[in-house]
């Protein structure tokens, strides 16, 4: 039968000509969309190593010079460090308040980072030469904020607490570091005289959705670490995070901020707002997002046109061919196999895309097009993306059969043969 | 000749409504697509409240502080003191503004509120680059800036969510401990007009942070961006000029740090296309990239069509044949055939156009943004028209060409023979 209906194929290779071409190009756009939508739906839905339900980020600004209540640095009495600590334990104190902590350029989905070269003491010696790693500066409290758990599962703030200049390195910066070994215990340096120990090992944290997990390291503010980093990047740039205890809605928290009313203001340092981190994710990520969505609409864009072809090309070819179909059914043909036949022929025509599409796929490897970086390239993923592009498009074409096909068998023999 | 033509369109709908029907929607689809690329690109780049002078406009968003001795420069914004020396004294434009904004939230004078609005700190040049409609009252002065008078202009809406009415003029806000009385009420700006977005507009002399000199990178570096409004598209390299030669002056009484402008200033077209202060894009790169987007939008469609049209051509043959007998050359018949066509593409492309609207309503969140408002004397203007006939012309070309090119070369006997070659 697949013979005959390649004859046939071959036979109608003018008409078939333009709709194949078609379904070539769009195997390869539609397979490429689908590829990449894959690996990005991939990475997003895979664990992301924190918790930031319930976490608002309060921001922090100093009072204009201008500004009615602004203290004159000459009738100071405190530095910006006590402010901000005083600011922190008057939040601390409401009752809807779960726990706070103060980052550096650090929060979830912030748009500032640093890095800083570190090496390891007794670990891996390849790592002669300085290497920069990201680097969040938090106090032992952030831990808690983010339900962030060590590699075995188990809290991290109490680890740290009361321990002098902790650091914490990432599962990732582990295995760099210190391959095959225990981290926990070793120590590190900055390439100065001082040497820091690694306190505990994080579970992998991602710094959003569409990026898999990178070596970094957190170190802890505390004592006199914490006044000197408040005192160098001032208290305004600070980034308060506080976890309440149960979800607020923004006009609640908006609410609830003025009801503390003075407490939010400690010289000249206030509270002018309080955002959502979720709402931070979504500005971080609506970039991507919205590519991800234009590259759907693309693909139902290429998939509609693919519909349209198979329809429009499918009427004509059983409006030609009526005298060949009423002869069929005059001869006795049953109907289910005259539309079997119709459908095997669109389907006969998409497999033979599959040696192009194959070339294609080799060629987007050879030139380094696909993303092996967040999921490597492996025959599971050729095999799901190629399944699922042929599915979508198998099944645009047996839709787009169905009408012409259901049209030309129900012809009467009589009035089919007489187009013949 | 062209009801001739119509009439044969007409009957071909007729005659196989279902094949009509599936080229009009896939022209309508292929036209809809471009449209909203073209959209996107116009309301990037047209000429529309506020910013309806966008074709004479210079803008400098990005600056570079460098220090003499050569190892360190930081990219940013410029500080009050460089937009004082370098941009405010500029002879050739019409007007200069320079603004930075802010998401703050807005209190009232007896009560502390968290609810964030942006707020823009500029100058009264602003008011001369951009046109705004003021509902009610005016904008703030050269005296109110000179002496950082706390006046305001704000939005009718803005004066609606915080006051209950939009008859707000002389009412008194608070941003950041600082009270505001409100001058002028204008007409909600859409964010699409980003370079005068707002919800409030102020003078910045009026928050002594911003113009306060700074210590660090010789009192550069700040949170400033500019516009400039030449009185003529052809100033602008004399405005370049100028504005080097102001920037020479400047860096000259200095004596540990430079400031440059990178590629500033820049068009708006330049932005439409992608470049920034910092990094120009060229012309060239934005056509490989967006005119191969297009050329897919159009060509795809086009498979199908030249299917459809190719077999209802053959269809018609002898009628082709006859005419070729009875001595129609081939120009003609092509053109009889293309033409034909058209009119179904042109139905096609007018639903297109109608669906591009759509989309861009319906797929706004992800296309531009939310909260971005559309408005009619962005998306209505006659270049949209004309480049939509462009690409309908274009696409009938690519579908029906290659079949009447065919047709026509048919000799007489094969084609009143109904032979298919």
């Amino acid at each position: 039968m697949i013979r005959h209906l390649l004859k046939i194929i071959w036979a109608q290779r003018k008409t078939n000509g333009w709709i194949f071409a078609e379904l070539a190009i769009v195997v390869g756009a539609v397979w490429y969309m689908i590829d990449n939508l894959y690996v990005d739906t991939y990475t997003y839905y895979s664990p992301m190593g924190l918790d930031i339900d319930n976490v608002w980020q309060f921001k922090l600004d100093n009072l204009s010079e201008s500004a009615p209540g602004y203290v004159p640095e000459e009738q100071r009495t405190t530095d910006e460090a006590a402010d901000l600590h005083q600011l922190e334990e008057h939040i601390r104190r409401h009752p809807k308040v779960e726990s706070l902590c103060v980052a550096y350029y650090s929060a979830p989905y912030s748009w500032g980072n640093s890095w800083r070269g570190i090496q390891p003491i007794d670990g891996d010696t390849t790592l002669s030469s300085k290497q920069s790693f990201q680097m969040r500066r938090v106090t032992p409290d952030y831990f808690t904020v983010f339900r962030i758990k060590d590699t075995e599962g188990k809290p991290i703030t109490p680890q740290v607490t009361g321990v002098h200049q902790p650091l914490v390195i990432s599962a990732e910066m582990e295995r760099v570091f210190f391959p095959g070994q225990k981290a926990k215990g070793k120590k590190v340096t900055f390439g100065e005289e001082q040497e820091y120990p690694i306190t505990a090992v994080c579970a992998s944290v991602r710094s959003n959705e569409f990026e898999k997990p990178e070596p970094f390291f957190y170190q802890c503010l505390e004592g006199a670490g914490y006044n000197e980093c408040v005192l160098s990047m001032g208290a305004a740039s600070a980034e308060l995070c506080v976890r309440m205890q149960e979800k607020l809605s923004i006009p609640e928290m908006n609410k609830l901020l003025e009801e503390m009313g003075e407490s939010l203001t400690v010289n000249n340092l206030y509270v002018y707002s309080a955002r959502p981190i979720t709402e931070q994710r979504g500005e971080a990520l609506k970039a991507k997002q919205d590519e991800m969505k234009i590259q759907t609409s693309m693909m139902a864009f290429v998939l509609l046109n693919v519909l349209f072809g198979i329809i429009g090309t499918f009427w004509l070819r059983t409006q030609s061919r009526r005298g060949e179909i009423g002869l069929r059914i005059a001869l006795g043909a049953d109907k289910p196999l005259l539309k079997r036949y119709l459908y095997i022929e669109g389907l006969c025509l998409l497999a033979l895309t599959l040696p192009l599409t194959i070339f294609f796929a080799v060629n987007s490897i050879y030139f380094d097009l696909l993303d092996s970086n967040r999921l490597p390239l492996s025959i599971g993923r050729f095999l799901l993306t190629f399944g699922g592009t042929y599915l979508l498009i198998g099944g645009m074409i047996l839709a787009g059969i169905s009408l012409p096909a259901r049209k030309a068998t129900q012809m009467e023999p009589a009035e089919a043969l007489h187009y013949e | 000749m062209w009801k001739q033509y119509f009439k044969q369109a007409i009957q071909s709908i007729r005659e196989n409504p279902l094949v009509s029907t599936i080229s009009i929607a896939g022209t309508a689809l292929a036209i809809a697509m471009i449209m909203v690329v073209v959209l996107l690109f116009q309301i990037k780049n047209a000429n529309y409240e506020p910013e309806t002078k966008r074709d004479r406009m210079l803008y400098v968003q990005g600056t570079r502080v460098s220090s003499i001795s050569g190892n360190s420069h930081n990219n940013g914004s410029m500080s009050s003191e460089v937009v004082k020396e370098c941009f405010y004294n500029l002879k050739t434009p019409e007007a200069v503004t320079a603004s930075h904004t802010r998401d703050r939230s807005v209190s009232l004078p007896d009560k502390r509120l968290y609810n964030r609005y942006t707020i823009r700190y500029t100058d009264p040049g602003f008011w001369n680059v951009f046109e705004f409609r003021f509902l009610n009252g005016y904008p703030f002065s050269q005296e109110d800036f000179t002496s950082g008078l706390c006046k305001a202009v704000v939005t009718e809406r803005f004066a609606r969510e915080i006051f209950g009415t939009k008859e707000a003029l002389g009412k008194t806000f608070v941003v950041d401990f600082i009270p505001y009385t409100i001058t002028g009420i204008v007409r909600p700006v859409s964010l699409a007009a980003r370079d005068a977005y707002g919800d409030i507009w102020v003078p910045y002399t009026s928050n002594t942070t911003l113009t306060k000199p700074l210590p660090i990178l010789g009192n550069m570096a700040g949170p400033f961006t500019v516009s400039i409004l030449a009185k003529n598209k052809r100033d602008f390299d004399i405005i370049k000029e100028e504005l080097k030669k102001r920037t020479e002056m400047y860096n000259a009484g200095k004596k540990d740090y430079n400031v440059n402008f990178m590629e500033n200033p820049i068009t708006k077209f330049d932005i439409a296309i992608g470049s920034t202060g910092f990094q120009k894009k060229s012309v060239k790169s934005y056509l490989i990239s967006t005119g191969s987007l297009l050329l897919f939008l159009l060509l795809l469609p086009a498979l199908n069509l030249t299917g459809v049209v190719q077999s209802s051509v053959q269809k018609r043959r002898e009628e082709i044949g006859t005419r070729k007998a009875f001595g129609a050359n081939q120009g003609q018949l092509v053109r009889q055939i293309l033409y034909e066509n058209l009119i179904l593409t042109l139905i096609g492309a007018l639903f297109g156009l109608l669906l591009s609207f759509a989309f861009l309503f319906i797929f706004k969140s992800f296309l531009l943004n939310k909260e971005t408002s559309l408005t009619w004397d962005m998306l209505f203007k006659p270049e949209l028209f004309a480049t939509a006939l462009l690409f309908t012309i274009l696409l009938n070309f690519f579908s029906a060409g290659i079949p009447a090119w065919r047709i026509a070369r048919q000799s007489i006997v094969e084609s009143l023979n109904g032979q298919e070659k």
